[in-house]
């Protein structure tokens, strides 16, 4: 395999990993926000550190 | 009396997540695979395929972050026109809404043309039209115009029939292409020799994938869709984010496995196949996935054109829902004819809209030739996530404290700058593509504009987010650019406290004074009711004219709004002030907040200086306490109390806690910041505290001055909620006069002027 095939293939793995990571962490935002029952940015902030 | 209450009909609640989600992959996989596979092969090479779904799959992530934040904070049918116009106003957002309507509507007629030249060609394979007397471009028109009315009737009978028959559509074609890429999955473990076919990768340089991924973009738009179902979502906050994030997930996800599959498909040296096998697919073009598919399972072909007529037919479903919505929207705020707004009352569907769009779709459909004017609705669809983009930027910085989020998008906002910049280079890169879409982009904008100017303009309702100025009186403009101070009164005692310390920074500044009383109408009151809430701001003005109107030029202003620091930073911006002095009743009642729900964000976001009084009254300052640490805010403090005190017998005390570690040199600051400071340098004392306890040093020491001149903290906004700084619990605690100085400048300042 080429260098090209190498690397095109390290940004396929990549951007599919990327997009993995993002979905999850959107998706526990989501319910996160709506379990808690959350609203403004700044109440959303807080908790999320509090949560830490 | 006059019964003004009026009873409208309303969209009905009827999607749940799974008929959005499907609603979303429908529109998304509708012929961009199809036809854009075999064009990205024949331009890239073999890895081009899937490089373009894997990188455009990124961008469009991003941009799904953009519309799940919106659409879980403005749940309404519109999509990126209610955006625009909570963004910036009436006239953009009518260039949005117009734009989102062409571009679904010929999207639509697209898929209906789609449809009918795959079952055209199905139906002659059998022999089946040869009694029927019309060429095949006439039988392919009769029979799009068919589908599409079959589909505008589906979309009439209501969203849950639109969402149950969309669903079974596009859930037929999903599972057809990911069984598609199983059986390359299984080829390829079977056969790994076929790996082979993957080499070259990218035989004519990486720079091939701007002009692929450009091309199949349109292939990841169906979040419009999903926004537009803001009105018949159930539980919208949560459900548009997340059928959002799965269909841009599920499709990118099937397009890299279909794109793995097409190439595996072929064996090299196989019968008819001539050169490399990547080569020979590329070659067909449009139909290179066809021929690939065809050679990969026993009757390919017919399951293909299965395929493509799920496909077309949901992604037809999916836009003539989208241009609905948008063209409603736009009729329910009289954008366009309130003729648009009308809606069924037994189906709860918007009929006139759907009559329009599909009158639109058809003439289109009949009329004009399809791939330039489907290149034009793919770059109609990148501006509008462009402006998108812009939006979510422009509302997290303006109202952010105001809406209900259902979705935050995390590293805010770097996600969407990534994504506006891909989809600017994608856009120029479509140039080469179809110079007539590059044609008809401006045309549509430019008749949108007129229709704007010449009828929209004069009709469109105000909104209840927009700010509306009710009395103004401009002082005479004076010789040049002057410091301009703007003063936000609330009652008559909240002006008399503020007036001696705007008298005497005036007064340094040579400023002119301009009045401000934001009217706070309740949410549950019609903004023709301000009047009955301006009395005491009124009383209030005219108390502060009663000092400043002879020394200084004054200008007044009387506005409501829905809220009042949203109000002020409006003002602020729009009168381009110099400072801005304001009152604090030294109480925080509301959770997440430093200062309060009205100052933090007026302190947050408005772009020039910012001076904050508390308790100050009408007192002298003599004894001036100025607690400094290097902060960037410190110097303008410094400045503010020099202008305060007492010039004959006043002092000002600079006070440094120290706990040994971070060492800073009163007198080198007072140095670099000599010019700013209005007061002998023999008048201010330098005082050091050895704690790590600053707040309660301050606060001890505060005891025993008439005022503290405090830097607000340089924190952004993200740090400050995550605990309280020194200054915030100072000016919480003091019950000294106090007063906190933030200064503009930087590049926070800049956005804020312009964003």
């Amino acid at each position: 395999m080429d260098a090209d095939g190498i690397a095109g293939w390290i940004i396929i793995a990549a951007a599919l990993g990327f997009i993995t990571y993002l979905l999850i962490w959107s998706h526990s935002m989501i319910e996160r926000i709506a379990n808690k029952k959350l609203r403004s940015i700044r109440e959303i902030m807080k908790n999320l550190h509090n949560g830490r | 009396m006059e019964d003004k209450s009026t009873v409208s009909a309303e969209l009905s609640r009827e999607l749940g997540l799974f008929p959005i989600t499907m609603m979303g992959l429908g529109m998304m996989i509708g012929a961009g695979v199809f036809l854009g596979l075999g064009n990205s092969i024949f331009i890239a090479g073999p890895g081009g395929g899937m490089l373009t779904f894997a990188l455009n799959g990124v961008i469009a992530m991003f941009t799904a972050m953009s519309y799940a934040e919106l659409s879980s904070a403005i749940p309404r049918a519109g999509g990126a026109y209610n955006y625009a116009r909570l963004a910036f106003g009436r006239g953009t957002s009518f260039i949005a809404g117009w734009m989102e309507w062409f571009a679904s509507t010929v999207a639509g007629s697209l898929y209906a043309v789609t449809f009918a030249i795959y079952m055209v060609r199905y139906f002659e394979g059998l022999g089946i039209l040869t009694w029927v007397p019309f060429s095949t471009v006439i039988n392919e028109k009769i029979l799009a115009v068919i589908i599409a009315c079959f589909f505008l009737y589906i979309n009439y009978k209501g969203a849950s029939t639109t969402g149950k028959v969309g669903a079974i559509c596009t859930l037929g074609q999903t599972l057809f292409l990911v069984f598609i890429g199983l059986v390359g999955i299984f080829v390829a473990i079977k056969d790994p020799s076929r790996l082979q076919n993957f080499s070259p990768f990218l035989p004519y340089g990486w720079s091939k994938l701007l002009v692929t991924m450009g091309f199949t973009y349109v292939a990841f738009e169906g979040y419009e869709v999903i926004a537009q179902t803001g009105d018949e979502a159930i539980d919208p906050r949560r459900n548009l984010p997340k059928a959002m994030f799965y269909s841009v997930y599920i499709v990118t996800l099937t397009y890299i496995v279909v794109s793995f599959a097409t190439l595996v498909a072929v064996k090299a040296g196989s019968p008819g196949v001539v050169g490399a096998p990547w080569f020979w697919i590329g070659q067909f073009k449009e139909r290179g996935f066809g021929e690939a598919v065809s050679r990969l399972m026993p009757a390919g072909n017919f399951l293909l054109t299965l395929a493509v007529i799920f496909a077309s037919t949901s992604a037809l479903n999916a836009t003539i829902y989208s241009a609905t919505r948008a063209s409603y929207a736009l009729g329910r705020d009289h954008m366009l004819p309130s003729f648009f707004a009308k809606i069924s009352k037994k189906r709860k569907t918007p009929w006139a809209a759907l009559m329009m769009t599909g009158a639109v779709l058809i003439l289109v459909a009949t009329v004009l030739p399809t791939m330039d004017v489907a290149s034009s609705a793919s770059i109609l669809f990148l501006f509008l996530f462009f402006l998108v983009n812009i939006c979510v930027i422009k509302i997290r910085l303006n109202m952010a404290d105001e809406l209900t989020y259902g979705y935050i998008m995390p590293f805010f906002p770097v996600f969407p700058v990534i994504a506006i910049i891909c989809q600017a280079v994608l856009a120029v890169w479509l140039v080469h593509m179809s110079l007539i879409a590059w044609i008809v982009l401006p045309v549509w904008i430019c008749s949108g504009i007129g229709i704007y100017h010449f009828y929209s303009k004069y009709r469109a309702v105000t909104t209840e987010d927009e700010i509306q100025i009710l009395e103004e009186e401009k002082a005479p403009e004076g010789e040049g650019k002057e410091y301009s101070i703007m003063v936000p009164v609330a009652n008559p005692k909240n002006a008399l406290d503020i007036v001696r310390t705007t008298y005497m920074l005036c007064g340094a500044k040579k400023a002119r004074v301009e009045l401000l009383h934001m009217v706070p109408v309740p949410d549950q009151a019609p903004l023709t009711s301000a009047d009955e809430y301006m009395l005491e701001g009124k009383e209030g003005i005219v108390e502060a004219m009663l000092y400043l109107a002879p020394l200084f030029p004054l200008s007044t202003t009387i506005r409501y709004c829905r809220n009042i620091a949203r109000g002020i930073v409006s003002a602020v911006r729009e009168k381009k002030t110099d400072m801005l002095i304001m009152g604090w009743h030294g109480k925080t009642k509301t959770y997440g907040f430093n200062l309060g729900s009205t100052v933090d964000p007026i302190i947050e976001r408005s772009p020039c200086n910012v001076v904050i009084l508390k308790n100050i009254g009408r007192r002298k300052f003599k004894k001036v306490l100025v607690p400094l640490a290097g902060g960037p805010n410190g110097a303008f403090a410094l400045e503010i109390a020099s202008i305060l005190a007492e010039k004959d017998d006043g002092q000002i005390v600079i006070f440094t806690v120290t706990d040994g570690r971070k060492p800073f040199d009163p007198n080198q600051f007072m140095d670099e910041h000599q010019d700013k400071i209005n007061l002998s340098r023999k008048k201010i004392a330098i005082k050091t505290a050895h704690t790590h306890k600053v707040a309660q040093a301050i606060l001890k020491e505060s005891k025993n001055y008439d005022l503290i001149v405090l830097g607000y903290t340089g924190r952004p906004m993200i740090y400050q909620v995550a605990g309280n700084s020194i200054p915030e619990i100072v000016a919480r605690r003091s019950t000294t006069p106090l007063l906190i100085a933030k200064a503009a400048g930087g590049i926070r300042s800049w956005i804020h002027r312009w964003i």
